[in-house]
């Protein structure tokens, strides 16, 4: 069942031309060039139930201004999206109550005071049951650790453990759609582990739909068998992980390390040379040649060392914006 | 209505929390409001060595005025100044995107989540001034007139609430306006003396589009007869009106809302 639809969404924004130089300022006092920025093109997608879904793109391009249009914070300019069977744009109560949406780079907690004066709060405004919400909380804070570090003032937390109090006050009310914006960024990668993790196992545990936002390939490639690819506002990717890979990319890399001297010609016949030193070289060899090629080399030539890596899901990514740019 | 009391009720308790952390700034703000107040009351009463009505206004009428003003002045900074001028803040930094996905009302969430424990010395303050100032002067408000002073007075709070979010919701087209702000806060002392010292054309701005009138002029002139009981109705009717209004304009400009970039 498809917890969420979007047909043709779009959202553009308009802002005022700003010109550098007090001449100009003064100038923008009386006239001022509007323009128009679309943030968001005609997207369209289904998401199911229970789905853990990665919104990937650069910065600016539009995967933020998606998930503020599904949460209801934006309203659309055009097209139609629908959540739970609700209109976001409206903001009715009983679709709130479903969902919580948790952006990496903004507090929600009340700074000067514990995390667990906001989960009080939380418990009021959602109107959580008392038996619920101690249940919830201490499942919550066992899974994520942080028992002890309820009464200590958020502001004294490290990233990593407001990152956790964040995820608890989101979960509270036990919400069907999971929004997350950038969740691990500027956190160390123990803390980036453990949130992925919990995740992941929340995830599985509760089937509750997941939609991520990240920069991080790490947090999607961990958590995501579905990723959204979105640049320049454009929906240019919709799929698996593992599809995405094999439909862009056509080669492995070859990473052999040896016990002498090695002459670079020897190399360019079994594929593209990335790397060379004299006792080091790193192939881009065809995928379904790289077993033979590297029993080849094995045979062949000294070889100290020899791995078979997949190409870094970041270089694909990366390839993928640069080549949809160009169009 | 019993989950807002609820939620009411929480943020009191946090703000207790908040507020005892910073227990040297809520000791200074009543310190200084002390030393201001005794100089405003000094420039008053030079005034008054000079004359003994000011615009129909005797000497205890304008302290008392003065006296409600500062008190009604002293509610709203303790319920919801703060928040109010912390508007602008909230549209421009994107803070506005946690309020908009919760259940619950996004103005009384808006304009109640900080409570200013600091005014609390400043109303227990004017509280005791005003009880002075009855007793000194022998100023006599029947128990029905002081009912009604008190649910003008709450009225006029009201106002205040609703003419400050129409002006913060601007900020959804100019982003800020602490200028705007500034400038209503200026006027609004104005509101200190009696209204009638102001040209009539002016004065009909205090009722209408800057309306401080209803802060203290109109529950005090009522209270103490010298208003009639007529201007009960234009307060609650404009209270309605300006309650409406400002929800209306707060809907339209949340439409023009672009949160910031994460």
């Amino acid at each position: 069942m498809n917890v969420i639809s979007v047909k043709n969404l779009s959202k553009t924004y308009e802002y005022y031309k700003k010109q550098s130089g007090l001449w100009n300022s003064v100038k923008s006092l009386f006239h001022r060039e509007k323009l128009f920025t679309e943030a968001v093109k005609n997207i369209s997608l289904e998401i199911a139930e229970g789905e853990l879904v990665g919104f990937l793109g650069p910065n600016g391009a539009g995967k933020t201004t998606t998930l503020k249009m599904l949460s209801g914070i934006l309203y659309p300019t055009s097209g139609e999206a629908t959540v739970l069977g609700y209109i976001p744009a409206k903001r009715q109560s009983a679709f709130q109550k479903q969902f919580a949406l948790v952006m990496g780079q903004k507090n929600q907690l009340w700074w000067d005071l514990p995390a667990m004066e906001s989960f009080l709060l939380n418990k009021a405004i959602y109107e959580i049951p008392d038996e619920q919400f101690k249940n919830t909380l201490a499942e919550l804070t066992e899974l994520l650790d942080i028992k002890d570090i309820l009464d200590i003032q958020v502001r004294k937390l490290s990233l990593g453990q407001r990152m956790k109090c964040e995820l608890t006050a989101a979960l509270l009310h036990s919400p069907k759609i999971l929004f997350l914006d950038e969740p691990t960024i500027g956190l160390d990668v123990v803390s980036q582990n453990n949130i992925r993790e919990f995740l992941k196992r929340y995830n599985r545990e509760k089937k509750i739909t997941i939609i991520l936002t990240s920069h991080y390939m790490d947090d999607v490639a961990a958590l995501c068998e579905r990723v959204v690819i979105i640049n320049f506002g454009e929906l240019i990717y919709d799929g698996g992980l593992r599809a995405l890979l094999d439909e862009h990319v056509d080669h492995k890399i070859l990473e052999v390390t040896f016990t002498e001297d090695q002459d670079q010609n020897g190399f360019a016949k079994y594929g593209s040379i990335k790397e060379f030193t004299a006792r080091h070289v790193v192939l881009a060899v065809k995928k379904d040649e790289a077993k033979k090629v590297a029993a080849e080399i094995l045979t062949t030539m000294p070889v100290d060392d020899i791995l078979i890596n997949e190409v870094n899901i970041d270089d694909v990514i990366r390839h993928i914006f640069s080549a949809h740019r160009k169009k | 209505m019993k989950k807002y009391l609820k939620i009411y009720s929480i943020l009191l308790k946090n703000a207790f929390s908040r507020d005892a952390h910073y227990r040297a700034d809520t000791i200074t703000h009543w310190i200084t409001h002390i030393i201001w107040l005794g100089m405003l009351y000094i420039l008053v009463d030079v005034l008054f060595r000079y004359t003994n009505v000011i615009a129909g206004w005797t000497r205890p009428e304008v302290f008392f005025l003065m006296n409600i003003f500062i008190l009604s002045q002293q509610i709203f900074l303790f319920f919801f100044r703060d928040n109010i001028y912390q508007i602008p803040n909230i549209i421009t930094d994107g803070k506005l995107d946690s309020y908009l996905v919760t259940p619950a009302n996004t103005i009384f969430m808006l304009v109640t989540k900080q409570i200013s424990l600091r005014a609390t010395g400043r109303i227990i303050t004017q509280t005791f001034l005003l009880g002075w100032l009855l007793f000194h002067y022998n100023l006599t408000i029947s128990i029905g007139n002081g009912f009604i002073l008190f649910f003008l007075i709450i009225l006029g709070i009201i106002i205040q609430l609703a003419h400050g979010l129409i002006m913060n919701t601007l900020s959804f087209w100019w982003l800020r306006i602490d200028n705007i702000n500034e400038a209503w806060f200026n006027f609004g002392q104005t509101a200190k003396y009696p209204l009638t010292v102001l040209p009539k054309t002016l004065r009909v701005l205090t009722y209408t589009i800057i309306p401080i009138a209803y802060q203290n002029f109109i529950p005090v002139g009522v209270g103490l007869g010298k208003l009639d009981f007529g201007f009960i109705g234009l307060t609650i009717t404009y209270t309605i009106f300006l309650s409406f209004l400002a929800g209306q304009f707060w809907n339209f400009g949340l439409r023009r809302y672009t949160s910031a970039s994460s």
